[in-house]
């Protein structure tokens, strides 16, 4: 295990040893599996290679079959461990809403967006699912190693990685055979620029991830010492009922510049 | 003057164009993002209805937010606050939301639009873009306005009157008395997503009976001149948008169901619906209650009716048969989405825009379908006839042409229809969807020239009728002609299809009335289940696939299973 992979796994332990946290996050791979595997369908209707075709409608079965597995296995663990803190929550207020990225739990993967294939071209999103596919098997081995004492999460973790392999396998011999037919430049492009995305997105999400917890961590500070006076002042505070008058006094005209 | 009205960052986020108070387009953001209900800010709606109405971003006279975010932020931090140290995870969640992003509402605003000009910023109260998109979409000069909602600032529920270009604010019901949350946090207790299945429990009600009616009359006090008052020890939704209700509420009605386990309707264990039809039993009674308060202080006889609970057809019905208006108007989304475009109205009226009033009796204000014929499509030249031809043969089949509909159902562009006579007909569709909750109302369009034949039709509720936004209660011959379209308690839902608003759907039902007795088609909006409805050619071809439907129509193309 890398250094960086035993860094991490602190924390994928504790998600996986919270059962709200567990319920939450299988669930959230069963909708990331779901969505990636729509996206390729999506994509296979455009493709014109046979063999990439063929691979690529597999693939997108398999995805969706793994969204599927994921989901039952969030409702089986959730039904047993009696979660009912794992509703699906409103998300309106999540923090990482501000850099308008998503909370999923913890690294799931998919293709993001159903139209890829139009706007990059064949060899781009082919490097892009090639990378994405390397990255993800390499996070699910994370899961994989901390899921332990859990045998049917173990299991399905076990199936997706296998899987992963052989969509690793399938995407390198496509743009392996690109190669040979001399497009190599158009591939080894696609492949770097599909790598530095990668890099950056996952930058940005330790940043987000970072800020966030940071964030909460002073947020919480506060509460516990600078409001605290306040919060024992106004504990139980009762907030009006009945008919009130309506607060804005200004002309509408005026009252529409205005935040307040 | 054009606006943008925007509304997001709770659920379905939407953006709607007025161009001279006209409504020209809307869109929720879920049909980009494919996220049911999607609340992020909507930039892809946005674009599209810049699209629509052929204008840039620097074309625009103003941008409109459905709500005051600093008014907001006084509520959750005063909220918060409040109920100290209970609040403490909740408190550095939502505080951290607020000052890293909510506070800075103009900024995001312009930098997400790419608006050079922050003046142009425009916001409006919560409760008012609601009673806004239902008073100015409305057909009437004058009207009592009523929203009855979740929460935004402070008001929870507002009593209005609009009269021409004015709507004013009458009285408000303040956070944290709201019915609308009330309604979120019972939706939790039976292990639904609050906000986003209420629907079930419109759909679970006629099932049970209202057992534990006093105990939700104990929770949501009657309180003077019909104001209401929700009891705060059985909820915590006031400080925790994760935990909606406390040990109170579980004491009081028995465990919480869990999300997992299945619905309890059946007559030897009704207990999800009878919780469900409590709800709704004392939901309506203080809707009537804040409707009674209305009247007496609004000269008219006409109810608009905006809010979340507006979506409510049991509500509306009630509201229609018991309550003190003539008519009833809501609009096509009452809800959240509507608010982007009744915040537009709102300011444009504020800013004496002027212009004629357009009443919004369709909710046709999407994008078309972005033709891009898909493998194996057939031309056809009359398309209600290809139809036609397949429900005969007992089909279930989807149909999708021109504008995208605005609202959580779809009027007729982006739907499925089915021969209702079958005994298990609506069972077969909800199949076909994937809907597993065998308790989901099915609608059934019909023409409006027979209507009447098989609905007992409320008088004063035509555009309810049109929009199919009132269960009715069903006359002796539906049963024969549609089985599975009754509810238990002997209502159904009917969508009233005039030739003048929609004639090719009134064809279909006409020529179908005339083989089978009946203009009558059970009719579904074209989304499966977990996704929003489909929005153009390639979303109904995916959603075609994955379905079990027979037949695909888009405009005058034809994909038929091989």
């Amino acid at each position: 295990m890398k250094l960086l992979d035993r860094l991490r796994m602190p924390r994928y332990r504790a998600m996986w040893s919270d059962p709200v946290r567990k319920v939450r996050t299988l669930e959230s791979f069963g909708d990331t599996e779901d969505d990636g595997g729509k996206d390729l369908l999506a994509a296979s209707r455009r493709v014109t290679d046979p063999e990439l075709l063929h691979h690529i409608v597999r693939h997108a079965k398999e995805e969706m079959m793994h969204g599927e597995l994921f989901r039952r296995r969030a409702a089986e663990l959730r039904a047993e461990s009696q979660a009912e803190g794992a509703v699906r929550e409103d998300f309106s207020d999540k923090g990482s809403d501000m850099l308008r990225a998503r909370d999923v739990e913890i690294d799931g993967h998919g293709f993001y967006d159903g139209s890829m294939f139009d706007s990059m071209g064949e060899v781009a999103y082919v490097a892009m699912v090639h990378v994405v596919e390397k990255r993800a098997h390499d996070t699910f081995q994370l899961h994989l190693a901390a899921v332990q004492g859990d045998p049917e999460t173990e299991a399905l973790f076990k199936r997706v990685a296998s899987d992963e392999k052989y969509h690793i396998s399938y995407t390198g011999k496509i743009l392996d055979r690109w190669r040979a037919e001399g497009r190599e430049r158009e591939v080894d492009q696609a492949l770097k620029e599909a790598r530095r995305s990668s890099f950056i997105g996952a930058w940005k999400r330790l940043g987000v991830r970072s800020g966030a917890g940071i964030g909460k961590v002073l947020m919480w500070l506060f509460y516990w010492t600078a409001l605290l006076p306040v919060g024992l002042l106004s504990r139980g505070r009762k907030f009006p009922a009945g008919w009130q008058e309506p607060r804005e006094k200004r002309p509408a005209s005026e009252a529409v510049a205005s935040q307040y | 003057m054009k606006l943008l009205g925007l509304s997001a960052f709770h659920r379905d986020a939407a953006a709607a164009l007025l161009v001279d108070g006209e409504p020209v387009a809307a869109v929720q953001e879920d049909r980009f993002t494919k996220r049911l209900q999607d609340e992020s800010f909507p930039i892809r709606a946005a674009r599209s209805c810049l699209d629509q109405g052929g204008l840039r971003v620097s074309d625009l006279d103003g941008v409109v937010f459905y709500e005051k975010p600093l008014r907001k932020f006084e509520r959750v931090l005063a909220t918060q606050v409040g109920a100290f140290p209970k609040s403490a995870r909740s408190f550095s969640r939502n505080m951290f939301t607020w000052l890293g992003d909510r506070l800075w509402m103009k900024n995001r605003i312009c930098d997400e639009l790419e608006l050079d000009d922050s003046s142009k910023v425009y916001f409006t109260e919560h409760q008012l873009a609601h009673a806004a998109g239902a008073f100015y979409a409305s057909p009437w000069d004058e009207a009592a306005v009523l929203t009855i909602d979740d929460a935004g600032e402070w008001a929870t529920a507002i009593l209005a009157r609009g009269s021409g270009a004015s709507l004013e604010p009458l009285s408000e019901v303040r956070f944290p008395h709201s019915l609308g949350l009330f309604v979120s946090a019972v939706a939790q207790y039976l292990g639904l997503e609050p906000g986003a299945q209420d629907h079930l429990i419109e759909a679970l009600a006629p099932y049970g009976t209202p057992r534990h009616r006093e105990v939700f009359e104990r929770l949501a006090r009657s309180g003077e001149d019909g104001a209401f008052e929700i009891d705060q020890a059985a909820f915590r939704y006031s400080f925790d948008h994760e935990h909606l209700y406390t040990d109170a509420l579980v004491e009081a009605l028995g465990p919480a169901r869990l999300a997992t386990s299945p619905l309890r309707y059946t007559p030897e264990d009704p207990r999800d619906a009878d919780v469900a039809a409590s709800l709704l039993a004392v939901v309506e009674e203080r809707a009537l209650e804040l409707c009674a308060e209305l009247r007496r202080r609004v000269d008219s006889p006409r109810l608009c009716f905006g809010g979340r609970l507006a979506e409510n057809r049991s509500l509306v019905a009630r509201l229609l048969k018991d309550g003190p208006f003539e008519s009833v108007y809501v609009p096509p989304c009452p809800d959240k989405a509507g608010a982007a475009l009744g915040a537009a109205l709102y300011v444009h009226h504020a800013l004496g825009g002027g212009g004629e009033r357009h009443a919004l009796l369709d909710p046709w204000l999407g994008m078309g379908i972005e033709r891009h014929p898909e493998e194996g499509a057939v031309e056809v030249e009359d398309p209600v006839s290809a139809l036609l031809e397949r429900l005969s043969r007992g089909e279930r089949v989807a149909w999708v042409r021109g504008r995208l509909d605005f609202g959580a159902h779809s009027l007729g562009n982006r739907s499925l229809f089915a021969d209702p006579r079958p005994a298990d007909a609506r069972g077969q569709l909800l199949e076909t969807l994937q809907h597993t909750e065998p308790v989901l109302p099915i609608r059934l369009a019909v023409t409006a020239e027979r209507a009447g034949e098989f609905f007992e039709l409320p008088v004063g509720a035509d555009a309810p009728l049109r929009m199919a936004q009132v269960f009715v209660p069903a006359k002796e011959g539906l049963a024969r002609h549609a089985p599975s379209a009754l509810r238990p308690d002997g209502t159904a839902w009917p969508q009233v299809v005039h030739a003048d608003r929609d004639p090719e759907l009134h064809a279909l039902l006409t020529r179908f009335g005339e083989a089978s007795g009946a203009p009558l088609l059970l009719h579904a909006t074209f989304h499966l289940r977990g996704s929003p409805i489909v929005r153009i050619e390639s979303d109904a071809y995916d959603a075609f696939q994955r379905s079990s439907l027979d037949c695909l129509v888009v405009e005058d193309r034809l994909y038929e299973r091989s």
